[in-house]
């Protein structure tokens, strides 16, 4: 019989090794178990004696390290670029302009040794169009030598003309897409496009996303003036019934640079951002806007003011004013239908300081002067929630502030009938506004240096 | 005749072996699928769920204890004849299969859309079924210990993720209750209530337990375990999403995104794929010993060890067949398709066979075996 050469060399070769490949690879197989009737004795997994050998074991091991690193989905750090921003526009010919902000890692390091130096701007301002958010953002592999990566985005920022057409097409990319997180912040820039915002540069920080955050949350923390509406937040009072989306408002302000004598090292910033009141949405497109004393007196009733200044009236010295710094606000909404007509309560119950005095002020004389106060609080805070009142339900229509959500869970029956009028019931809402405020501290003193007069 | 499984688990190791075996689908698609159907009610949903699997937890219990040295596939030949306790035994073996293939593959989709995108699916079946099945081979014993090891410090990293988003909840969107209606509400308790029934599994496990008389108590604080997991998380989600909630392919990952303290504890997503590949790989390899010593009692084999592989490669192919895209996906994971299709499996396996074990009471001894003379 004929049997070729490499046939009779390979059986030669399987003979050869067969007692050895045995004991390669006789490994995880129980040996024969004695001991199964005693139970008390029986140490759990004694079973399993044999153990792999070392000379199969070692290269497996080895094996393991290499694919465990992965192949396909690898990222190097270096071969990233950090998006920090978006700034998101349509243009005229229905495109999506996608402008992104984009950390200068080597650039915020700095150059090593210090001193000064001609420094480099540390972000990248980079812009790509297409059809889809999608495409865009794919766009910018024809120019960036780095993979853009938006797992690190802070905000999303739209040009207005882009809001008053509708954003929800392009949040749609937020929602789906693995990357982007919906904890990133939106904001509207006012009276211009998201790439001319995005042009702007911050005091005091280099970054402008850090810069950004950094005056969000001065905004929110010290003056409730704005809202800070994160992506998620939005994609909810977009798809619940009876709330609308608002965000916040973002201005630039132009700066003619002056040059300032007696510092080495001086960056021109030409333009920078201003927090600057809400913008109010209907469904998914911008309505209008809120000052930003609407905007508190928005806060106001959502509860969402964490500190403030209030001022009024010095009760005792009347032309002169008096700063109060607000802390802890709550406030809730207690919806009622009477004959078959919806009707909002807005109880507000708020505390502050006495921080800051023009006039004379003398408490420990004049028992009634903080219940005065406190009266003039109220009426500061109703104003400014009667004002937004007036401009939402009045001016814009748009249910900012869920009034319509409030009732569908306190009365969920009458909302199904509500819910297909709302836009003509909203305007017509009875709200009406119970203010508690309250004085605990006056500061550091209590009377004031200045005399009576 | 040698026992061909010679291993014991403690009910400890029950317990955390079919908790965190439960925990495999809470963790990837579960809330979205109760939250699809009842939108904010499912939290009621889940706790008629968890109030209506007690039942059959117990009647599964009864008959463990019942036949405490026998597991369900040899007791359900013994007490409904040969071909028809086949029958039953095969459909039991299965059901863990199919589900075991479903594993696999939501752990890969899993996979696919959070972190490796790119990575082919079958790469990601495969690795995790080969490992199942090395530890299926190993034997109960052996699935027991990682279960009960790796307990702690999965539960820890489930609630991790389950307590840090709280900062974004808004609690009011869970109200109105009950405002679309009772019927939506008990469609969508069939889903997490054919999750929880998962758990006569055990059925297979129970004659290897050291203490079998514990195991009523144990399917009790599986039930109970499993459940306030599921129903936190759906809470969780339902507060913290809305009603976007409903919406979402993988809710425990996107709930993990959003974890952000002070701008500096964040992106931390990816210690949810850490419990996916833990979890995903106790349910598979638990579910494949059940298949491959199923088999080897129907079959009167003398191991069931050379099964694991053979079933392995089963499940692979089940797995990549199972659906072709997310849209039939969808269409599968209903109440009316998967809920009653595991329910019925479920409860009707235990039903009959408590029935017959009624009806042959005094035929059969504790061994199951019918006397002789």
């Amino acid at each position: 019989m004929f049997i070729p050469w490499f046939k009779l060399k390979l059986t030669a070769l399987l003979k050869k090794i067969e007692p050895k490949a045995r004991t390669l690879f006789e490994f995880g197989l129980p040996t024969a178990k004695k001991t199964l009737g005693g139970k008390a004795g029986r140490r759990p997994g004694t079973h399993l004696k044999s153990r792999p050998s070392k000379i199969i074991l070692v290269p497996l091991l080895v094996l393991l390290l290499i694919f465990s690193t992965g192949c396909w989905d690898k990222r190097e750090i270096e071969d990233l670029a950090f998006l920090t921003a978006w700034g998101l526009d349509r243009l005229e010919n229905d495109e999506i302009q996608a402008s992104v902000v984009i950390v200068k890692p080597f650039a915020v390091a700095g150059p090593a040794g210090g001193g000064a130096v001609a420094r480099e701007r540390p972000f990248w301002l980079a812009k790509s169009t297409g059809r889809t958010l999608l495409e865009a953002m794919c766009n910018f592999a024809t120019f960036s030598p780095r993979f853009i990566f938006c797992a690190h985005s802070r905000f999303v920022i739209f040009g207005e003309e882009t809001a008053r057409e509708g954003i929800e097409e392009m949040l749609d990319f937020f929602e789906r897409n693995r990357e982007p997180r919906l904890t990133a912040h939106i904001f509207i820039a006012k009276g211009m496009t998201a790439a001319k915002f995005l042009e702007s540069e911050y005091e005091l920080v280099p970054l402008p996303p850090e810069g950004g955050q950094g005056m969000l949350q001065n905004a929110t923390d010290r003056l409730g003036t704005t809202v800070d509406t994160n992506i998620n937040d939005f994609l909810i009072m977009l798809e619940e019934d009876g709330i609308e989306p608002v965000v916040g408002c973002w201005e630039v302000i132009s700066k003619k640079p002056v040059p300032l004598k007696g510092e080495l090292l001086r960056e021109e910033i030409i333009q920078s951002p201003v927090v600057n009141g809400a913008a109010a949405f209907k469904d998914d497109r911008l309505v209008g806007w809120l000052s930003p004393e609407e905007a508190r007196g928005l806060q106001w009733i959502l509860g969402g003011v964490k500190s403030t200044p209030l001022i009024v009236k010095n009760p005792v010295d009347p032309p002169r004013l008096l700063g109060i710094e607000v802390m802890r606000a709550t406030s809730e909404l207690i919806p009622s239908i009477k004959k078959g007509k919806p009707h909002i309560k807005i109880k507000v119950e708020f505390e502050g300081s006495i921080d800051d005095n023009q006039g004379f002020f003398d408490p420990e004389k004049n028992p009634n002067l903080i219940g005065k106060i406190e009266n003039y609080m109220a009426d500061a805070v109703e104003r400014e929630i009667r004002l937004v009142l007036h401009r939402c339900q009045q001016d814009l229509n748009t249910d900012v502030f869920g009034f319509g959500a409030a009732i569908n869970r306190a009365y969920p029956r009458e909302w199904k009938r509500l819910k297909k009028r709302w836009d003509e019931e909203f305007p017509r809402v009875d709200v009406s506004v119970d203010i508690e405020a309250h004085i605990r501290l006056s500061g550091l003193i209590i009377k004031s240096i200045k005399k009576e007069n | 005749m040698k026992p061909l499984e010679e291993g014991q688990i403690s009910p400890r190791q029950l317990y955390a072996l079919l908790v965190l075996s439960h925990l495999e689908t809470t963790t990837s698609v579960l809330p979205s699928l109760t939250t699809a159907f009842a939108g904010r009610d499912s939290w009621l949903a889940i706790i008629l769920a968890i109030i209506a699997v007690l039942p059959l937890g117990f009647l599964a219990a009864w008959l463990g204890t019942r036949f405490p040295r026998q597991t369900i596939v040899q007791y359900s030949s013994s007490l409904l004849g040969r071909p028809l306790g086949f029958l039953l035994s095969s459909l039991y073996i299965w059901f863990f299969m199919y589900i075991t293939a479903l594993v696999a593959r939501e752990s890969a989709v899993g996979f696919n859309l959070s972190v490796l995108p790119q990575t082919p699916p079958i790469v990601l079946i495969v690795i995790l079924v080969l490992l199942a099945a090395i530890t299926a081979r190993s034997g109960i014993e052996v699935i027991g210990r990682l279960a009960e090891s790796s307990f702690a410090l999965v539960i820890f990293f489930t609630l991790l993720t389950l307590v840090l988003p709280l900062s974004f909840a808004h609690p009011e969107y869970l109200q109105p209750a009950l405002a679309r209606g009772v019927p939506r509400v008990l469609k969508a308790a069939l889903i997490p209530l054919g999750l929880l029934g998962e758990f006569i599994a055990a059925n297979m496990a129970i004659p290897y337990l050291t203490k079998p008389e514990k195991t009523s108590r144990t399917f009790l604080y599986t039930a109970l375990t499993s459940g306030m997991i599921i129903l936190f998380f759906t809470l969780v989600a339902t507060a913290v999403f809305g009603r976007t909630a409903a919406n979402l392919t993988i809710p425990p990952f996107k709930l993990a995104r959003m974890i952000s303290i002070g701008n500096f504890f964040e992106r931390i997503e990816v210690i949810v794929l850490a419990v996916w590949t833990i979890v995903a790989l106790i349910k598979a390899s638990f579910y494949l010993w059940i298949g491959s010593l199923g088999i080897a009692q129907l079959f009167n084999l003398k191991s069931y060890r050379a099964l694991a592989y053979p079933l392995g490669i089963i499940t692979v192919v089940l797995s990549i067949l199972a659906y072709e895209n997310f849209a039939e996906a969808a269409s599968f994971y209903v109440p009316q398709t998967w809920g009653v299709y595991s329910i019925t499996i479920e409860l009707g396996i235990i039903l009959l066979l408590v029935i017959a074990t009624l009806l042959r009471a005094k035929k059969i001894n504790t061994l199951g075996k019918i006397p002789e003379n």
